[in-house]
């Protein structure tokens, strides 16, 4: 078995001549991990999931899932993939159960399975209405139940809490965990909402203007933002505290009337205080800068 | 093979479920048996005539299907096949059926399907209309009599047979261009305008070039109107040389696209 299920080597594509929407890719999720797949607006985030669901022509680059090729196993590899891509594919003529039996038939599984799932996403009471009728968060819901139908070894979910309240947010967090957990799921999730990315991947990657700015696990970006943490220091005498700062071989500068320290992690923290304050200065605030997934998306995708 | 097709043909059918298409097909067939029922009522006095001369269901008959194969059967095609195509790109599926394990071969001939059977559907209410509008009379009207006339089953069969065939070509473009085109005016605009070509084009020499009125050729044929000596070959041939071309060609556009999203 292939330690990735999703491996793209040199992946690149143009909408037009002029247009390199991707440059060069190199996904690599490991089978078996929580993937979240970040990047801004026009980053190249759903060019890349259309490409791995064979929903684009590859140009330039490979692709392989589960360790196969997916130009040469198209069809037997998506057997094995639950997708949904952008905006929920649902039949809005449709009951819930009508949507999930088109879906049924053609992947083979059994029947009992539309119940299974419609209980696993809670929209079991929605009868007969029209999936046209419902609210987004429960559209959202649907389409999460059609990628589910068929217990699938790879799940590919562009945006699922999209459109979902916090309760729901909470509620497909903890769906996606229980199936990466007991199952061993592998899913791949593109968000914006970075806040509930860093609570739920192991591994992330980011994307901007069509190249990959980082891949790894999630500890790796945490460790990358202690080497190149920061700190500011705000003190009763900054200018003093800077030269201070300098004299000892820190990376310093004076931003907006405060000291910022390059490259500190929270023990050195600690030590930077200790060391002003038995220089005689008065430590008025020591803020650690951009230790969180948010941070370091903007500084990945601004570099 | 043939397990993934009826499943995706399964697929496909339950998709059509609440949609348009049975009322479509239903007010389609029915508009001209509803006329006859009604020209048959207004003449009754026709009715014994025919009926004594056992020529009551093949007169019934040829008189319908003029408008029928001329009219009726071309525009139904092009609004049947637009219809069925586009529930995908007006619920936005298409990416939910092309990351679905199926091959490229088994959605377009499990979609293909799908529009023959709607087509053979037509054709069943359209004759089930006009034995109706044949046979009704002779409940409603006493001067009509009793339909004493036998049904000529096979030759009315035949004659089926040879309009569900010259039917295919207008199919094939239809599908090719509701396939292609998410904007449901190209196929539909296409298809009038080839219809309204093929009309004027009908009495002249050159009325096989445009498919869209085989059956309309068959038709005058048929009632000795045209000779049907211009045609290169007949009509069941070029159906379905047509057909089988522009289906291929279809598949060939359709398998190579390069955004299937």
């Amino acid at each position: 078995m292939s330690e990735f299920a999703i491996e793209t080597i040199g992946l690149s594509h143009r909408f037009t001549p002029a247009d390199a929407v991707l440059q060069g890719i190199h996904l690599q999720v490991p089978a078996g991990s929580l993937y979240g797949f970040l990047g801004p607006n026009g980053a190249g985030k759903t060019t890349t999931l259309r490409l791995v669901l064979g929903l684009l022509r590859c140009q330039e680059g490979s692709i392989r899932v589960f360790g196969e090729p997916l130009e040469s196993q198209r069809v037997a590899l998506l057997r094995r993939i639950g997708s949904s891509i952008e905006s929920p594919s649902l039949y809005a003529h449709l009951s819930a159960a009508e949507n999930l039996a088109v879906w049924q038939r053609v992947f083979g599984c059994p029947a009992r399975r539309v119940g299974e799932v419609l209980h696993q996403v809670g929209l079991s009471g929605t009868g007969g209405k029209a999936a046209g009728q419902f609210s987004l968060g429960m559209k959202q819901r649907l389409g999460l139940a059609v990628a589910l139908l068929h217990q699938p070894e790879l799940l590919i979910l562009d945006e699922p809490t999209n459109g979902l309240d916090p309760h729901g947010i909470l509620e497909m967090r903890d769906l996606l965990l229980q199936l990466n957990r007991d199952h061993g799921t592998t899913i791949l999730v593109s968000s914006h909402l970075l806040s509930e990315v860093e609570r739920l991947v192991t591994h992330v990657g980011i994307i901007s203007r069509g190249r990959l700015k980082f891949q790894g696990p999630l500890a790796s970006l945490a460790e990358r933002q202690q080497a190149l943490g920061r700190l500011t220091v705000h003190t009763s005498d900054n200018p003093g505290a800077f030269e201070l700062l300098i004299g000892t071989g820190r990376s310093a500068c004076l931003e907006q009337g405060r000291v910022l320290v390059q490259g500190v992690s929270p023990i050195e923290a600690g030590a930077i205080n200790q060391q002003l304050v038995a220089s005689g200065f008065t430590v008025l605030e020591l803020t650690p800068v951009g230790r969180d997934l948010e941070h370091q998306f903007f500084d990945l995708i601004g570099n | 093979m043939l397990p993934a097709f009826f499943s995706s043909f399964q697929s496909e059918r339950i998709k059509l479920r609440r949609s348009l298409l049975g009322w479509l097909i239903l007010c389609g067939g029915s508009f001209v048996p509803a006329i006859m029922l009604a020209v048959r009522i207004r003449r009754q006095q026709q009715l014994p005539a025919w009926h004594r001369l056992g020529i009551f269901w093949e007169k019934h008959w040829t008189e319908s299907w003029e408008s029928l194969s001329i009219m009726i059967l071309p525009l139904m095609v092009v609004l049947l096949t637009t219809l069925i195509l586009q529930v995908e790109y007006r619920n936005n599926t298409w990416k939910q059926v092309h990351a679905s394990p199926q091959t490229w071969g088994t959605i377009f001939s499990a979609k293909l399907a799908v529009v023959l059977l709607a087509l053979l559907e037509l054709f069943v209410v359209i004759n089930l209309g006009l034995y109706l509008a044949g046979a009704l009379p002779s409940l409603l009207v006493s001067a009509g009599g009793t339909t004493s006339s036998p049904i000529p089953w096979l030759r009315l069969l035949g004659r089926n047979a040879h309009y569900f065939i010259e039917c295919l070509p207008i199919v094939a473009i239809q599908f090719m261009l509701a396939l292609r085109f998410r904007n449901f005016l190209v196929p539909v605009g296409v298809g009038v305008a080839g219809w309204i070509l093929s009309l004027v084009l009908i009495d002249t020499d050159y009325n096989f070039l445009i498919p869209y009125n085989y059956t309309g050729i068959d038709y005058l044929i048929s009632t000795a109107h045209r000779s049907g000596q211009n045609l290169p070959a007949s009509l069941w041939v070029l159906a379905c040389g047509s057909f089988a071309v522009l289906t291929l060609a279809s598949y060939a556009l359709y398998s190579r696209q390069a955004d299937k999203g």
